[in-house]
Order: structure tokens, then C-alpha cells, then sequence
């Protein structure tokens, strides 16, 4: 479990984005050297969900689970949910950070890192 | 003050032309785009041949044939020096390929102008793809997976099931099969469309085949119509046309939704009239569920009501509103470049009461959406021909 997030903030409309904004910011503007180093709690709330069956790479295997999810901190990032509960998770179940070979991915709160 | 260059100097569709969509096959570009442009110069013109000269200028829709496809294209209908343009915006590639003809005959630039989509199956090479654009997902969203992700949504929020949402490609393969230019031609079963899970609700038959074709649509000013004696009735004007990219919302938000809300509002608003007009709408449902969503956000009925409507025939070809009567992205195709040129060519079949089997009764006002990646957003509306 990871629940720190590395992003970046405005610090002209205070807009927050996981990962960071590397080149200006979408909502006002600002060019980077206006945004700062973030860190954010990793926790959120799905907000979209799909199972995926077919895919153009074979990594990862399929079936897999994506999840949008929207941080307690604002920003909304999409990731594989990884776990061994998938099928109890839906739009408004609780999920937090898990770093897998480098890459964050999402795990229903509760539940331990595969 | 944006004007609407049309308003002072009209656009008219004079002549369609199409080739097949299709798998990738060894037949050049060069072959399919010469056989949609002479389909449309001879259905213009009485002779193709003495008419090519006439056109002032070509804009070619295309998103992954390369650089310069066009006048080694156009040069085989006799090389007269007119002027040529391409144009790439992903999917809309072929509808800005029509709204840049149209606006070069509305400025007065052009009497004649040909607006051509083609394509044929290549590697995409998306340009955000290698910008050091960071993102969580490392490629494991796939178009089918973002429509996916909002169609988890849309579900929940309007108890909508997979099977409703599968309706929409019955339909769209329903009509699809009676299109003889279209990529699938084959009408399926509920049980068929079902089958072979892809990502969300989405199984292969609600996804739309990428394969080649293309589609040629030349536009005229009223001088040009009148000078050379064409008859009015099968020229529909383009009384609307309208371009739109995804503005900033706040994270989370519908955005795709909520970019065709922005570009139906002020398209409508362009074309004087509204969603209730509208007799024949072609419309940019890649995957299924999309159709649902632009229904909703151009105002064709309310939040969460396009599966009732669905359900009821108020879509079908003889409903209130045909929607993809072409059989659409999902039917017909989307070979990308041609897709939105062709949406165009079924219009004008449907309001000028040539489109056979797939006829919309009384056809008056027709409307073109589509999508393309990044987002943009492009819609046309026409016009009968006045009789």
C-alpha cells in the first residue's frame, strides 16, 4: 500500500494533477514554473469501472479492471484496480494506492496488497 | 462577433460519391478516392470528365495515409492545377475535411469545392502519445475502456442494463444491412450482438470496425448551381457547421457529453432550429453506449430517457428521428477519414428521397456529429433542396 501520490499544483487556480502537469496548466494556464511539487493521499472513491477482455498487449493478462477514481484530494486518475475481491467492487467502493513493479495501482480499502 | 460566413453566401451539396468501407485490402488509395470522386462528379454533373475542371478547390480528410495523398490522387482525373489541402482531425477528419469546402464556397474563395475523407488501416501514431504526457494508466485504456468507464457511470446513475445498451447496435446493424456501401451488412440478433466480450458492456459487434473506404461530397455556391443548370431539389444547403474542442472542466466531469452539449447548442443555434426538427441524424456512436450519450446531450430527449425512447422506435428508420439510418460507425463503418465525409452523403441520399430501403419519410432537416480524439467535435446541419 502506497499513500502517497506525486503530482503537482497551481499556484495561480490552486488545480491539482496526478501526475503532474508537466507543461501548463489546463484550467488557467500558469506555465509550469507557476506549479509546485505535490504530494497526495492516494485514497479515493471509484467513480467508473470496467472489466476489460480483450487488449492489444499481452501485459497485463486478461481478464483486468480499471477503475476511475476520484482522490479525497481532487484530482481523477485511472489505473488498474488489482485484488483478490474484484467482483465486490463498484462505483462508490473505497480504494487506495498500491505500488506494483514501479506502477501505482488501486486495491479496495481493507484489503492487503497482493 | 464570430460571423457565420454562410448566412451571406449559402453552401450547397451538389454531388456524393462513396466507395465501399471495407477490411484493409491491396487496392490502393488511390483507387478507392477516384472511385468516390467520379461517383460524385457524375452524380453532379452530366459528364465527370469535361465537369472536374470546374472544381476550384479539394480538402482531403485523412488521419493516417501520410503526407501529400492528394494530388496523386487527383491528378488521375486530370492534373488542372486547382487548389489542395489536407486536413487531419482524427475522427472528424472527414467532417472538417467538409465544414473547410464549406467555408471556402461561403467566403467566396470557391464556386465548386470537393471535400473528400479517405483512408486505409495503418499503425496510428498519435501525437499527445509521445509528448511526455504523463498519465496513471500506462496505456491500459483503449478507446473501448474510456466509453467503458463512462458507461459504469451512466448505468448506475440511470439503472441502465448491457442488453439496453446493446440495443443501439441492433438497430444500427438492422439498417447497416440494408446499406450496400456499408463495412458490415449483416442484420443481428440481439443473442449475435452479445457475444464476444470486449471491455465493459461492449462485446465486438457494439465496437466499430476500423477498415478502408472512402467518401466524396462536392459543394457549390448558388451561382455555381445555377450556371451549370443543376437542379435545385437534390442540392440540400448546409445551413449549420460547427467545430468545438473539449473545454477545462472540473476533474471527473462527463466531458464528452458535455463538449457535444457545447457544439450541438451553438450548431442548432446556427441552423435556426432545434433536436425536434430533426428528421435523419448520423451520428458518432463507435461504441454503442455513445449514441445514448449524444442523443441525451443535443437535446434529442432528457437525461437517461434514449433507451426508453430506443426501445419505443422513436430512432428507427420511420420513427420520429432516424438515428444512423447508414447503419452508422457501428454498421457502416469507420475507416476514420471517410466516417464523417460519408455521414454527409447519407444525409443528402435521405433528403433529397434517394435513399432506397433506408428511406426517412419526409426528410427535411438531416444532422452530422462526430467525435474525434483529443476531443473535437464537429456537427453539420442541412437543409432540403427547395423544390
Amino acid at each position: 500500500m502506497t499513500r502517497n501520490l506525486s503530482g503537482r499544483r497551481c499556484t495561480r487556480c490552486e488545480l491539482v494533477t496526478v501526475p503532474g502537469e508537466p507543461f501548463g496548466c489546463e484550467r488557467c494556464g500558469a506555465r509550469r514554473e507557476e506549479h509546485v511539487d505535490a504530494e497526495f493521499d492516494s485514497a479515493g472513491t471509484v467513480h467508473g469501472i470496467a472489466v476489460v477482455y480483450r487488449h492489444a498487449r499481452e501485459e497485463p493478462p486478461t481478464p483486468f479492471t480499471v477503475v476511475e477514481v476520484r482522490l479525497d484530494a481532487g484530482p481523477v486518475v485511472r489505473t488498474r484496480l488489482v485484488g483478490s475481491q474484484l467482483e465486490s467492487a463498484g462505483i462508490g467502493s473505497r480504494v487506495v494506492g498500491t505500488r506494483i513493479d514501479g506502477r501505482v495501482n488501486m486495491v479496495l480499502e481493507g484489503e492487503t496488497t497482493p | 462577433m464570430i460571423r457565420n460566413p454562410l448566412e451571406a453566401r449559402a453552401a450547397y451539396v451538389v454531388g456524393i460519391g462513396l466507395h465501399r468501407y471495407r477490411p484493409l485490402s491491396d487496392q490502393s488509395y488511390v483507387e478507392l478516392g477516384l472511385t468516390a470522386v467520379r461517383a460524385a462528379l457524375a452524380d453532379a454533373f452530366d459528364d465527370p470528365v469535361e465537369a472536374w475542371p470546374r472544381v476550384d478547390v479539394a480538402i482531403t480528410g485523412t488521419a493516417l495515409l501520410g503526407m501529400a495523398p492528394t494530388r496523386a490522387m487527383l491528378a488521375r482525373l486530370g492534373a488542372s492545377g486547382l487548389a489542395m489541402h489536407q486536413v487531419e482531425n482524427a475522427s472528424a477528419s472527414g467532417s472538417t475535411a467538409v465544414a473547410q469546402a464549406a467555408l471556402s464556397v461561403a467566403s467566396g474563395q470557391s464556386d465548386v469545392a470537393l471535400a473528400i475523407g479517405i483512408d486505409k488501416p495503418a499503425a496510428w501514431r498519435v501525437a499527445a502519445a509521445s509528448a511526455d504526457i504523463p498519465s496513471l494508466d500506462g496505456g491500459l485504456v483503449a478507446p473501448f475502456t474510456h466509453f467503458a468507464l463512462l458507461a459504469s457511470r451512466y448505468q448506475q446513475k440511470f439503472a441502465v442494463t448491457d442488453v439496453e445498451i446493446a440495443q443501439v447496435a441492433v438497430k444500427n446493424h438492422r439498417n447497416g444491412a440494408l446499406n450496400p456501401y456499408g463495412h458490415r451488412q449483416k442484420e443481428r440478433t440481439l443473442e449475435e450482438i452479445m457475444r464476444d466480450p470486449i471491455s465493459g458492456p461492449f462485446t465486438r459487434l457494439q465496437c466499430c470496425p476500423v477498415g478502408e473506404g472512402a467518401a466524396a461530397v462536392i459543394l457549390a455556391s448558388a451561382d455555381a448551381i445555377e450556371r451549370y443548370g443543376l437542379d435545385p431539389v437534390r442540392c440540400p444547403r448546409i445551413i449549420g457547421s460547427v467545430a468545438r474542442s473539449q473545454g477545462f472542466l472540473d476533474p471527473g466531469s462527463d466531458a464528452d457529453s458535455a463538449l457535444t452539449v457545447d457544439t450541438a447548442r451553438r450548431t442548432f443555434d446556427q441552423a435556426g432550429i432545434g433536436p425536434s426538427d430533426v428528421d435523419v441524424l448520423e451520428v458518432h456512436d463507435a461504441f454503442s453506449v455513445e449514441e445514448l450519450f449524444y442523443l441525451e446531450a443535443m437535446g434529442f430527449c432528457g437525461p437517461g430517457e434514449s433507451v426508453k425512447r430506443l426501445a419505443e422506435g422513436v430512432w428507427d428508420i420511420g420513427g420520429r428521428c432516424a438515428v444512423s439510418p447508414s447503419g452508422g460507425l457501428l454498421a457502416m463503418g469507420h475507416p476514420l477519414g471517410p466516417t464523417g465525409t460519408g455521414q454527409i452523403v447519407e444525409i443528402t441520399r435521405q433528403l433529397r428521397g434517394e435513399a432506397g430501403p433506408r428511406q426517412q419519410p419526409g426528410a427535411r432537416y438531416g444532422v452530422a456529429h462526430m467525435v474525434g480524439l483529443g476531443a473535437v467535435c464537429v456537427m453539420h446541419v442541412l437543409e432540403r433542396g427547395a423544390s
